[in-house]
């Protein structure tokens, strides 16, 4: 289940101190400029780009394992290989402006960006605790991004 | 390209899983949260849990298995089978559900569709449609059993509704997608209900569940290709393993189905 927008206020602090920071879902899509899911609504801005509705054509919501490309640079896939099946469920997504960002996608009949990595911001549009193990690799990654970081 | 789901369905009765034909005749399946954990173990995409007592005899939720189960498998489970109000999603989904998946209430209450799609997003609330073959005109000995009629409360109760109306229905009103059980095909493996499946899910753009009637791995395909499903739930066929969740993705895989090996 995706939390309400409105119990976010710490996180973007913390993550301005340069501690790392793992939005999910919803929490991947606040990580940027705005949506437009149920009206505009402002996001935290730390990564350009703006959350639109998933184009037409196609089943919405995207709902189920789609396979996400992992670019070698992004440290959330560090031992996962070349792409894994992930879980997503999700009607919006994010369209990614933003230069300084790694960006993973997967093919929804287009790029659809499943994951981004600027400094110590990452996001993932995908679900990595209802991703079975690709999934908690990706979780045991970050954990050790943030003992990285402590140490 | 986005795989398609192969979903163990877990009837869940007095804390146990139950099997049956036509919704009668339980046979005992197992350990629900150890069940589930061998299925994730095993491939699952998803897990669905059903109470099914829950509308006929009145029970409490089950949220206790909810959080027993979010605690030991990591992939997504739905949970359905009695739920009544908005405040029961809630409490669900808190204890760790993805989904809730509602049937009698929705029908007796459309809006618990659509409150629940607004306060908690689409992609948590799943439609549980029970549809039986009827009649158009029930008077007329030519007429074929061409149409479906939606059942609730188990599939004790028939109401008359056209299933492919209320599909329709529930996806305006903001289901996230749709678990489509055949009544006349449930437990007889004998093949999930084709035209049916089809017809549903020509009519919606929110992913459909095809459910009833899977005996041979050729069904998942046929559900998939012919009636244009985006999963397929099962029970029986898995529960007493005559298939395992891999070989059925071997077999769909080399029939040139995208699916997560």
């Amino acid at each position: 289940m995706c939390p309400k927008v409105g119990a976010v206020r710490e996180p973007p602090i913390q993550a301005l101190s340069g501690k790392p920071l793992l939005g999910i879902c919803v929490g991947y899509q606040i990580l940027f400029d705005e949506s437009s899911e149920y009206g505009q609504h402002n996001g935290l801005g730390l990564v350009s780009g703006r959350v639109v509705p998933v184009p037409a054509g196609r089943t919405i919501p995207h709902m189920g394992w789609n396979l996400v490309k992992l670019p070698e640079d992004m440290d959330l896939f560090a031992g996962l290989g070349k792409e894994k099946h992930f879980y997503f469920a999700h009607s919006f997504y994010a369209d990614v402006t933003d230069s300084q960002a790694k960006i993973a996608y997967t093919d929804y009949g287009f790029d659809l960006s499943a994951s981004i990595q600027k400094g110590n911001i990452y996001g993932t549009q995908f679900h990595p605790e209802k991703s079975s193990k690709s999934g908690l690799k990706v979780l045991k990654n970050f954990a050790q991004i943030c003992e990285g970081t402590n140490s | 390209m986005l795989a398609k789901r192969i979903i163990p369905c877990l009837d869940v009765k007095d804390n146990r899983v139950v099997k049956g034909v036509h919704f009668l005749n339980l046979r005992d399946a197992g350990d629900p949260v150890e069940l589930g954990t061998r299925y994730s173990d095993d491939g699952a995409d998803e897990l669905v849990f059903l109470d099914i007592t829950a509308t006929i005899r009145f029970r409490k939720t089950i949220v206790e298995l909810v959080e027993r189960v979010a605690e030991n498998v990591f992939i997504p489970f739905t949970v359905g089978g009695g739920i009544q109000t908005v405040e029961q999603i809630d409490g669900l989904l808190r204890s760790g559900a993805e989904k809730v998946s509602v049937n009698t209430a929705a029908v007796r209450n459309p809006n618990i569709i659509a409150e629940a799609a607004r306060r908690f997003g689409n992609q948590c609330v799943v439609l549980a449609i029970d549809a039986r073959r009827s009649k158009a005109n029930p008077d007329s000995p030519q007429d074929a059993l061409r149409q479906w009629q939606v059942c609730v409360k188990a599939g004790s109760e028939p109401t008359g509704i056209d299933a492919i109306e209320w599909a329709v229905k529930g996806e305006k009103l903001g289901a996230g997608e749709i678990l489509l059980t055949s009544m006349d095909a449930d437990g007889t493996k004998a093949g999930y209900d084709i035209e049916l499946t089809k017809a549903v899910s020509d009519a919606v753009n929110i992913p459909v569940i095809a459910s009833g009637g899977a005996g041979k791995l050729e069904h998942l395909y046929e559900a998939i290709v012919d009636g244009g499903a985006d999963a397929v739930l099962m029970a029986s066929i898995t529960h007493f393993e005559n298939y395992t969740i891999r070989q059925m993705k071997e077999y769909l895989a080399g029939r040139g189905i995208p699916v997560n090996l």
